[in-house]
């Protein structure tokens, strides 16, 4: 409840900084969307050469890259200011201010900025979403949709986790920025559809280094036969990367030495 | 050349090496990355349509332009964003106004220093790559596409930076100009072939693109490397761009006057 409490304030923080810098706040919603049409655009394209992605149909492939928008736009909103600035403050120790406050530094970190122009583009995700599950031609249920919902969120949870651990390294390195960009690169393999992925290649995205999770398996829900194994799947990564980047982080902290870490 | 040339083009050289671990895992890492995916996408586009070439490219081909079209794009976008919205910020122009120079003549120095190194990178990867994707011996057609490709690059690179400068320059009005050029980004790689090659795009379209500055900076060089354009298309390239150059720099030029007026220190 505390928690909840703090995160209210972080709401209204966020939301009266930005509309302090309205400019600002306008470039960003015009930014994301031009990455929306983009998205969208690509796929749309490359349908006009083939009929089929991996077994996907255009219609299905369009309720994946909506699905990815939303997962976007949510981690826009949510986390990704705060991973922007996080390498910033182990850096230069302002880290410090953080670890001295009596609530959980990792939750301080995650959660203190909230994206409010991300937050206008996440209605316009929910918008492209909807569309395009009018576009399909399979039936589904409320159960169903229950289902897709909460494995989005798990979706978005994996992303922060899998980029927290991409950013952690920099207790070590000083510099994040090879990891970061690295991580960037890795993320064009959530735009894809999971089934192209064969192989060693598969077994890296989908278990190692497990990108492949984050919108592929929720779209799945909606055009394929609910699989238990793909659930298990799917929240026994999630369980095991939150598990490595909890002790990773605490490894971190143990080297931080301040403004020179 | 000027006596400064020189000392500007070592000390940025410096700053690329500064962090050799992080250079290494972008360069190997983010190529390495582009390559798997966009060859497992391709894969599946073939493999549904049942053929061994699409648009003239075959499978191999085009995992060589997911490799070409991305380091293309890091060359041609030279220094990073912020380059000049940064020292806006932060009050660092100051020393432009009392140096004597030219403040987006040493920016420009700076940006294509980033760009000749990324394109040294460029060609050494396209030598290997071009060898574990095609065998075939290495022919003169091989190098004169390169070497066609490498400067219609940086051509591409100092047409960028002045398109770059632009959005940069807002800073001197705006709070935050980064959106401006992720925004550039965004229409740069899409429109300019290095998501989906310009091939692949509807006809009504073409006639479009060709007039942007874009598929003369991505497309072009990246089908010279393949071999799948020719020293005309090099040429109505580079023309384009010559044709959009001029058109930038003066605009860079009045924004930048105009500007340096408006201009207060430190706390814009």
């Amino acid at each position: 409840m505390r928690y909840l409490r703090l995160y209210l304030h972080f709401l209204r923080f966020s939301f009266s900084r930005a509309l302090q810098f309205r400019l600002d706040f306008f470039f960003k919603i015009i930014m994301d969307l031009i990455f929306y049409v983009v998205n969208i655009g690509f796929y749309k394209i490359l349908f006009l050469s083939t009929p089929s992605l991996a077994g996907w149909s255009e219609s299905q492939t369009i309720v994946f890259v909506s699905s990815y928008l939303l997962v976007d736009a949510l981690h826009m909103t949510v986390f990704a200011s705060n991973m922007w600035w996080l390498p910033f403050y182990i850096n230069r120790g302002d880290l410090d201010s953080y670890l001295t406050r009596p609530v959980s530094t990792l939750f301080l970190i995650s959660l203190r900025e909230f994206a409010a122009n991300s937050f206008i583009n996440l209605l316009f995700a929910i918008g492209i979403f909807s569309w395009a599950l009018t576009q399909l031609d399979y039936s589904y249920n409320l159960t169903d949709f229950l289902l897709y919902v909460g494995l989005i969120l798990n979706g978005v949870l994996l992303h922060y986790v899998l980029q927290m651990i991409f950013i952690i390294p920099v207790f070590w390195t000083q510099s994040n920025r090879g990891f970061n960009d690295f991580f960037f690169s890795m993320g064009i393999s959530i735009e894809r559809p999971d089934l192209i992925y064969k192989g060693p290649l598969r077994w890296v995205l989908t278990f190692i280094l497990p990108f492949a999770l984050i919108v592929s398996f929720p779209a799945r829900i909606f055009f394929e036969t609910q699989s238990e194994s793909l659930l298990m799947h799917l929240f026994g990564v999630t369980v095991v990367m939150w598990v490595i980047m909890l002790t990773f982080w605490r490894k971190g902290l143990k080297a931080y030495s301040s403004a020179s870490s | 050349m000027k006596p400064w040339v020189l000392k500007v083009i070592s000390t940025e050289l410096r700053k690329i090496l500064a962090y050799r671990s992080d250079f290494w895992i972008n360069f190997i890492g983010q190529m390495l990355i582009q390559l798997f995916i966009a060859r497992a996408l391709w894969s599946a586009v073939f493999e549904a349509n049942g053929v061994t070439e699409m648009r003239g490219l075959t499978l191999d081909k085009m995992t060589l332009y997911y490799l070409l079209a991305p380091l293309i794009m890091k060359t041609m976008m030279g220094e990073n964003i912020g380059f000049l919205a940064r020292e806006i910020y932060d009050g660092g122009i100051n020393r432009y106004l009392v140096w004597p120079l030219k403040a987006l003549q040493y920016k420009s120095l700076t940006f294509m220093t980033y760009s000749i190194f990324y394109l040294l990178q460029l060609n050494l990867m396209y030598l290997i790559a071009r060898f574990i994707f095609d065998p075939s011996p290495y022919s003169l057609a091989d190098f004169t596409g390169a070497l066609m490709g490498s400067g219609l690059i940086l051509l591409a690179s100092y047409t960028y930076f002045y398109i770059m400068s632009l959005c940069e320059m807002v800073a001197f009005w705006a709070d935050n100009t980064w959106t401006l050029s992720v925004m550039l980004r965004f229409v740069a790689s899409f429109l300019g072939g290095a998501f989906l090659p310009l091939s692949f795009f509807p006809d009504s379209l073409l006639p479009v693109l060709k007039l942007l500055p874009f598929q003369a900076m991505i497309s072009t060089p990246v089908n010279l490397y393949l071999g799948r354009a020719d020293g005309a298309q090099a040429l109505e390239a580079a023309l384009t761009l010559l044709m959009w150059l001029p058109a930038l720099y003066f605009l860079s030029r009045l924004m930048w006057r105009k500007a340096s007026y408006h201009y207060t220190g430190v706390g814009m």
